[in-house]
């Protein structure tokens, strides 16, 4: 039953992916498709559509449905709380606040000067990110008086999130030459993504996500309560603040790239709990494939569903993730 | 051995919780923590867990200050089961039991046979096996209670701290548990707990009383509820009876002295 789990996730993965790259404003045949990534794999000829459109595109959203899938489950775990997500918690909203603060700061400096400072920090955007996705987080703990109880955690992150996505829309107006760059990052966008995009987000998903996978036995730990963690052994303190910064990393460094998309860090960890069981261990790298598909198949759907314009991908997820919330709301009060 | 040597403990705000209490658990002894609401119990096992820092004294486990102990080793020693916590309702009993491992394993070792061997031997001795498969949320409270004991069973500690292991327990599961207490002092284990109810000191081999942070009364459990620091503390509140096998000890109500 559980290997069936594992074997469905990723044949899941991999049938999302290809089915992501037939479909667009000329359809590929998935034999086309296979025969593309074939060529393209063993250093012939590749096709264009395939390989600097479409592909790039997909793998983009497989590995900011990780980050984002993976972020959420952390975030459940650590905080016992069913309803955690980075997009609820405040943490994406921090994130968009931050990068819109960088590129506006880095637009109002004079042409020759702000090319120097993008030289000299081409992490800024993703650095400012990541500060105000840990600070949303940190507020929103601090607004709810702490993470015991669920309802006002969720309640904080939530309007600190509005606030900040507020100001993140007076940032965009103040600076209306970079509007479309930071659009986008209010309702998340895949539609620009290319390789330099992908490399990039692997590389902060390597120093931010992949550690998240050790800790999936202190995560089952910290579900007996704070007091008999201690008691097993577990340094409290710097275990949290490791969990915290690592899962609002990915969170940040996946916003960064795309903007903000909603929830699924809610109704992945949640799908995933129903297939590969409760156990941590399995949940992270699960929801991490879970993530991966639901985000490329919603993207999929944000390419069709007013073709031929396109949605933003945020839009879906939160059309799936608000009835969502709503059942786990009501499963909760039950 | 473990031990709290005038031990005091203030809040925040100045309140003194616990003041000058002084008293020594050995192996095999089961120590029975009594006192009203308020009285600095919790604030006591707490201290014994390293959760809280004493603000004067020390507690010792082996002779040497709990706080100078490393995390691991002391997960080694010292084993807790609160009242009322969290479980993580989807995993099965045995994965639950298999956390009590942790000091042994770190985050990120896995089982070896000895590991296994304490899993089963907590199994077995809680009565948990028939249970080891079934996931948390399945369990009835007793069944549940008697897994997390397990857990904290599964660190082969020397000293087990329990917080009112009886509450929620209906009286057949009650007597299951203080029996289990039992044998574990005769194992070897020394056992504190928290208690409530009186009537559950007395399967004890010793009690302590708490009033106001201070330990007012030691020794015998019989001779604890029965002796006039208990009196005076719950005045008026309690009646003893003589029962067929010893004490019993009763709420008073009505008018009747």
């Amino acid at each position: 039953m559980r290997a069936l789990g594992w074997l469905a996730l990723l044949t899941a993965l991999a049938v999302s992916v290809v089915l992501a790259v037939m479909v667009g404003s000329v359809s590929l045949g998935w034999a086309r498709v296979l025969t593309a990534l074939w060529d393209g794999l063993r250093g012939a000829a590749q096709d264009p559509i395939v390989w600097q459109i479409r592909l790039p595109r997909a793998l983009m959203a497989a590995l900011v449905g990780a980050a984002l899938g993976t972020a959420g489950a952390v975030y459940q775990g650590l905080f016992r709380n069913p309803l955690a997500d980075p997009y609820l918690m405040g943490a994406a909203s921090g994130a968009a606040f931050g990068a819109t603060l960088a590129l506006s700061l880095s637009g109002s400096l004079s042409g020759a000067y702000a090319s120097a400072v993008a030289l000299r920090w081409p992490a800024s955007v993703p650095l400012f990110a990541f500060a105000g996705a840990v600070a949303a987080v940190a507020l929103a703990v601090f607004l709810a008086g702490g993470v015991a109880r669920r309802y006002n955690l969720i309640l904080a992150g939530v309007v600190v999130g509005s606030v900040l996505i507020g100001l993140t829309t007076y940032l965009m107006m103040l600076d209306a030459d970079r509007v479309r760059a930071v659009f986008s990052y209010t309702l998340g966008n895949l539609a620009f993504s290319g390789w330099g995009d992908v490399s990039r987000l692997a590389l902060y998903l390597l120093a931010a996500l992949l550690p998240l996978f050790f800790f999936g036995r202190a995560l089952n730990a910290l579900q007996l309560g704070d007091a008999v963690a201690h008691t097993l052994g577990l340094p409290l303190a710097a275990l949290k603040a490791l969990l915290i910064l690592g899962a609002t990393l990915a969170t940040a460094a996946a916003v960064a790239q795309v903007g903000i998309i909603g929830f699924v860090g809610l109704i992945v960890p949640h799908t995933m709990r129903r297939l590969v069981g409760e156990d941590y261990r399995a949940l992270l790298p699960a929801s991490a494939l879970g993530g991966a598909v639901l985000l490329v198949l919603a993207d999929l759907l944000a390419r069709v569903l007013v073709r031929p314009a396109e949605l933003p991908v945020g839009v879906v997820t939160t059309m799936l993730g608000g009835p969502f919330f709503l059942y786990l709301l009501r499963r909760q009060r039950a | 051995m473990l031990e709290a040597r005038r031990l005091g403990y203030s809040y925040a705000r100045g309140r003194r919780a616990l003041e000058g209490v002084s008293l020594e658990v050995r192996p095999g002894d089961w120590l029975a923590v009594l006192g009203p609401n308020g009285s600095g119990k919790t604030t006591l096992l707490n201290l014994f867990l390293g959760l809280l820092r004493p603000s004067a004294g020390a507690v010792l486990l082996d002779g040497r200050p709990l706080s100078s102990w490393r995390a691991a080793a002391r997960g080694r020693r010292l084993a807790y089961l609160p009242q009322n916590g969290p479980f993580p309702p989807g995993l099965s009993a045995r994965e639950v039991v298999r956390l009590g491992r942790l000091p042994y394993l770190g985050l990120w070792k896995s089982e070896g046979p000895d590991d296994e061997r304490a899993v089963d031997w907590a199994l077995e001795v809680t009565e948990c096996r028939d249970l080891s498969e079934r996931h948390l949320a399945e369990l009835s409270g007793g069944e549940r209670q008697r897994v997390l004991l397990a857990r904290a069973l599964a660190q082969r500690p020397a000293y087990l701290l329990l917080d009112e292991p009886t509450n929620h327990l209906d009286l057949h599961h009650q007597a299951e548990l203080l029996r289990l207490l039992g044998r574990l002092a005769a194992e070897g284990i020394g056992v504190v707990s928290v208690v409530h109810d009186p009537n559950h000191a007395l399967a004890a081999s010793r009690a302590v009383l708490l009033e106001n942070g201070r330990l007012v009364d030691e020794g015998a459990p019989g001779a604890v509820v029965t002796g006039a620091a208990f009196r005076r503390v719950y005045a008026g509140d309690v009646r003893l009876l003589a029962a067929e096998s010893g004490l019993a000890v009763l709420p008073r109500w009505g008018e009747e002295r």
